[in-house]
């Protein structure tokens, strides 16, 4: 029982991440993983509220979006369950087996755009960018300098 | 204001999109979505993407895939300023609670000039230290939470600068980063430094040349230009071309400045090699990442001396500055064959054990 209500207050992650808030979104770097993270204002909203206290009802309410409160708890689930993918949450949160069909979750979904769908992203590094200024473990080099960890061992970098 | 470059090549229109766009309010961009496509590539591959992203994001090609390219730079740049951020901060507290202080150079002291964290990438942090207390902070990153952090450390300034380091040492100022003071060569120095630094690095990354201009366009009220420019006349007049360049390319506003005049006048080589660089500013074919294997092995197996000498042809910038040359209307060949010419002479002496050097 003690795990079940655990579940079901969802806690946002504070240690080992590097959070930046931008004016539309929120960017978010796993130190732990070495995974970045782009949560759109939603998710960003949701994430925020997080405090392993409040159930996704309450949290929905919190939102203070003006949705019927069964589409709003939607978005705050849909919210959750991307975040908690995403490894953003202290806990893997289980969403507990709806009573409602998928068609209806998302025609709430739909109602629920008018305040935009939530939305987490990995952030991927654009190819060109890798090699900005170093290479990499495993990369073939000449000199120290070229490489990111300042080691070239046998014409590789280490 | 600065009339658009009239040249279609890759340089001109990177010049073109990263004009002005570190300013807080950049001015309004008519670039095409082939032009961005063009140019997409080159500002992510040399460390300009943020402001590219900034440039776009408000235009209709905001969507377009090479923008989000560009975004998604933007945004990875953003988390490692952070990251970055966190490091400084935790090292100088750690150098501070030794007893010992350094001064920040480039990395996060060019990009704090910047309006928004993350539009200036960086990869290391530089701390400079007194001779004196080198050996100390070497002691202090070997410890269990030193060795935490990436850093690049040196001994005094005498790689950036020729101006002494008592000298530079008096004129640094202390600045706030969170909850840390942190300590930074003054303007003038750091200006002259940036500036002699994108020259001796053939002005290659179009970004250094953007840092002339945010740190030109923030610089205090109470700036000394004559500190700024210096003793030495052949390098005030190089800081100048610098001005000028950012003047030229990017739109600087160098009215108030004494070196308007120079900055409008410019030697007729110097736009063409920067542009000519910036048509593919590929890291890897730059110092360190275009060091190839020295030229002692070729010796042994002759193939492909050919291709190895040609990349070692100095750029007319770096050459000019390598051999301390004037920056006038003479053509650059002597230079860069003067350059060449003391190239092999140290080679030659490292080879007979006369110098102690890396050949590359």
């Amino acid at each position: 029982m003690k795990n079940l209500s655990k579940q079901l207050t969802p806690q946002a992650r504070s240690n080992g991440i590097v959070v930046e808030e931008l004016a539309d979104e929120v960017l978010v770097y796993d130190l732990d993983r070495d995974r970045a993270h782009c949560l759109n204002q939603t998710a960003a909203n949701v994430w925020k509220l997080c405090d392993g206290k409040s159930s996704p009802a309450e949290i929905a309410k919190r939102l203070g979006v003006e949705l019927e409160p069964a589409a709003a708890q939607e978005v705050v689930w849909a919210a959750v369950e991307q975040l908690s993918r995403a490894g953003l949450l202290e806990e893997k949160l289980k969403r507990p087996a709806a009573g409602i069909s998928r068609r209806d979750v998302m025609k709430k979904i739909a109602v629920a755009a008018a305040i935009g769908v939530p939305v987490v992203t990995s952030i991927v590094a654009p190819k060109a960018s890798h090699a900005a200024n170093c290479r990499p473990s495993g990369q073939a080099c000449s000199a120290s300098a070229q490489c990111c960890s300042g080691v070239c061992n046998m014409g590789t970098c280490v | 204001m600065v009339k658009p470059f009239a040249s279609g090549s890759a340089g001109s229109l990177v010049a073109k999109l990263l004009a002005g766009s570190w300013r807080v309010q950049p001015p309004l961009l008519n670039i095409s979505p082939d032009e961005l496509a063009r140019v997409a590539p080159l500002l992510l591959a040399s460390g300009a993407a943020s402001l590219g992203w900034r440039q776009v994001r408000n235009t209709h090609l905001s969507t377009a895939p090479q923008a989000l390219e560009l975004q998604q730079a933007y945004r990875l740049h953003t988390l490692q300023a952070g990251i970055h951020e966190r490091n400084i901060q935790g090292v100088i507290t750690l150098f501070k609670r030794a007893g010992i202080e350094p001064v920040l150079v480039k990395g996060w002291s060019v990009a704090r000039l910047y309006p928004e964290r993350g539009l200036r990438p960086y990869g290391d942090i530089d701390l400079c230290f007194r001779p004196d207390q080198f050996d100390q902070a070497e002691a202090v990153l070997q410890t269990e939470e030193g060795k935490k952090y990436g850093i690049d450390l040196h001994k005094g300034f005498a790689k950036l600068d020729d101006v002494s380091l008592k000298e530079l040492y008096a004129h640094t100022e202390v600045v706030r980063l969170a909850d840390v003071e942190v300590r930074i060569l003054g303007p003038e120095d750091h200006f002259r430094i940036l500036c002699v630094h994108l020259l001796r690095h053939s002005a290659w990354r179009p970004l250094w040349l953007c840092d002339i201009a945010t740190a030109l366009e923030a610089r205090p009220a109470n700036f000394d230009w004559d500190r700024c420019l210096g003793r030495n006349p052949r390098q005030a007049d190089w800081v100048a071309c610098t001005v000028g360049l950012a003047h030229k390319l990017l739109g600087a506003r160098v009215d108030d400045t004494p070196v308007a005049e120079r900055a409008n006048n410019l030697p007729g080589w110097l736009i063409p090699s920067v542009l000519r660089n910036w048509d593919r500013p590929d890291p890897n074919l730059y110092p360190p990442l275009s060091y190839v294997p020295p030229i002692v092995t070729y010796f042994r197996r002759p193939a492909g001396v050919f291709k190895a000498l040609r990349r070692r042809w100095p750029d007319p910038i770096e050459a000019s500055i390598r051999m301390k040359a004037p920056f006038n209307e003479m053509p650059r060949l002597p230079f860069q064959i003067g350059n060449l010419f003391s190239r092999v002479i140290g080679f030659f002496a490292i080879l007979v054990g006369l110098r102690e050097e890396q050949i590359h």
